[in-house]
């Protein structure tokens, strides 16, 4: 019955297999091995002197990866979720020891997998996770869910957090880092593509950063930053208004394929004619873009990792190894754009400021 | 029903469980556990952008041992808590908190019902690890799933 449960959530083809899924199932063996250590403690320790120590040595265990001035960062609202923390860790143990006790398992252990659906209603309830059973297509229902899950919370999480890992953690982060990105490139990469989760917001993204895509667009929305300064208030930057309608089309409808070009198409005919060479350069150097953007990502693993732990380690280091070839990349696009719009302007009536005096 | 003879047997020497089973009790202290367990999810998503993942055990383990600490002043006669067997409490405890490092990034960058989904394959990896290691075989299942939950529980 419970395999049913776990099945029904876990269909085949969704994205169970990213790295924090895989970290789950880790999760779990760690768990079935500490509680054969409690079958072996059980024997000499009383229940109260095993949970001493368990939070004793967890402390101390802890102490390797904090920040002692870590209480300061919480806010007044961070304390009761805090507390929420302890108690409820405390508390469930507790509950579920004295449950094993006052009734036969057999009666407990399906009240256990209650579990699932009212922590299904939980994500539901407090952070719009949807989780249709009955989806037809299951690429589909797990883009749904993949959603709703993390895209205001991921950004804000990312821009408030800060990581605070001990170097001797690096050398065992890069490591797992690149074993994360080997079983991303293999596992989920199909459904990476059709999620899109990774479209609804910035590059600051804890799966989604690996796809290519979505790589280039980050890219291209970094070169553009400098660029719109200098623009002209009369005439809207021409490259951030293809993505944001690309960005629409694609919201829209996830399946179509990506549709890059269309909003560029121009209404006049002379003018497409004229503008076609120059949508081929960019079009090429889009795809060089594209080919180095990859090329860099295999060379060095994924830039994201779905380990929040590692997330943060070697994120600048990765940053200042790629930011060459990249912002080389990035000026070669902006001086073409930059070019392309230029020229247009010379015949456009609306580009009043290159016209003028 | 688990006689004495069987609960040796089975390498249990814990206290007999309770003839019969109460019910309602039961489920309140199941209705308990459930809203602890998605407290503890909740409380931990919410402060996942604040603090790291050792911050977050570190919170875990001091309050739990604060909570202890208030359980052990209220009845002092269970308060025996010299160390025996360190090695056992290290493999114990070294495992339990990488799983709670795995659990935790996970709580924060998955799905609720996803986590809790895989995280129920850890009888599977109990049984396994049990055959393993404890040498126990695949009889009497009931009764050994009790003893496991039991000893989950703590």
């Amino acid at each position: 019955m419970g395999f049913l449960g776990v099945l029904i959530i876990l269909r085949p083809g969704i994205e169970a297999f990213q790295p924090a899924a895989l970290g789950v199932l880790a999760a779990s063996l760690g768990y079935a091995v500490s509680n054969i250590g409690t079958k072996k403690l059980i024997p000499v320790q009383s229940t109260i002197a095993i949970l001493f120590w368990m939070n004793l040595m967890q402390a101390v265990m802890a102490l390797v990866g904090i920040d002692l001035a870590f209480p300061l960062r919480l806010g007044a609202h961070d304390w009761i979720w805090a507390i929420g923390i302890a108690v409820g860790g405390t508390a469930a143990h507790y509950c579920l020891t004295n449950a094993l006790r006052v009734a036969d398992a057999i009666v407990v252990i399906p009240l256990d997998f209650l579990r699932i659906p009212l922590i299904a209603f939980v994500g539901w309830m407090f952070y719009g996770e949807t989780l249709d059973c009955w989806c037809s297509s299951a690429a589909e229902s797990s883009c749904r869910e993949s959603c709703g899950t993390c895209a205001p919370r991921c950004a804000e999480a990312q821009s408030r957090r800060e990581y605070r890992i001990p170097t001797a953690y690096r050398a065992a982060a890069q490591r797992v880092q690149a074993l994360d990105a080997s079983v991303r490139f293999t596992f989920s990469t199909p459904f990476a593509r059709s999620s899109r989760r990774g479209r609804e917001h910035g590059c600051h993204d804890a799966f989604a950063r690996s796809e290519p895509l979505r790589r280039v667009r980050c890219l291209r929305r970094d070169a553009r930053m400098p660029q719109q300064a200098q623009r002209s208030p009369g005439r809207p930057a021409r490259r951030a208004p293809a993505a944001r309608t690309e960005l629409q089309s694609q919201s829209a409808t996830p399946r179509r394929p990506a549709c890059r070009d269309r909003p560029r198409r121009e209404r006049d005919p002379a003018r497409a004619e004229q503008t076609a060479p120059l949508r081929g350069g960019s079009s090429r150097q889009q795809a060089e873009l594209d080919r180095m953007v990859g090329a860099e990502a295999a060379r060095q693993g994924c830039e994201s990792s779905g380990f929040f732990l590692f997330g943060g380690g070697n994120r600048s280091r990765s940053n200042a190894s790629t930011s060459t070839g990249r912002s080389r990349a990035c000026a070669a696009i902006s001086t073409a754009s930059t070019v392309d719009l230029q020229r247009l302007r010379g015949g456009d009536s609306t580009a009043a400021s290159s016209a003028a005096p | 029903v688990v006689t004495p003879v069987e609960s040796e047997a089975l390498g249990q020497p814990e206290p007999p469980p309770p003839r019969t089973s109460n019910v309602p009790a039961a489920v309140a202290w199941m209705v308990g556990t459930l809203l602890s367990f998605s407290l503890m999810a909740i409380s931990v998503r919410q402060l996942g952008g604040v603090l790291n993942l050792f911050e977050l055990l570190m919170v875990r383990a001091v309050g739990g041992l604060g909570i202890l600490l208030i359980v052990m002043t209220a009845q002092p006669r269970c308060s025996a808590l010299a160390l025996r067997r360190p090695g056992m409490h290290l493999l114990r405890n070294g495992s339990h908190f990488i799983a709670n490092l795995c659990w935790t990034n996970a709580v924060i960058v998955m799905p609720l019902a996803t986590v809790f989904a895989i995280e129920f394959l850890m009888p599977v990896w109990a049984g396994l690890l049990a055959v393993l290691f404890l040498g126990e075989r695949f009889h009497g299942q009931p009764r050994r799933i009790r003893s496991r939950w039991a000893s989950s529980a703590c």
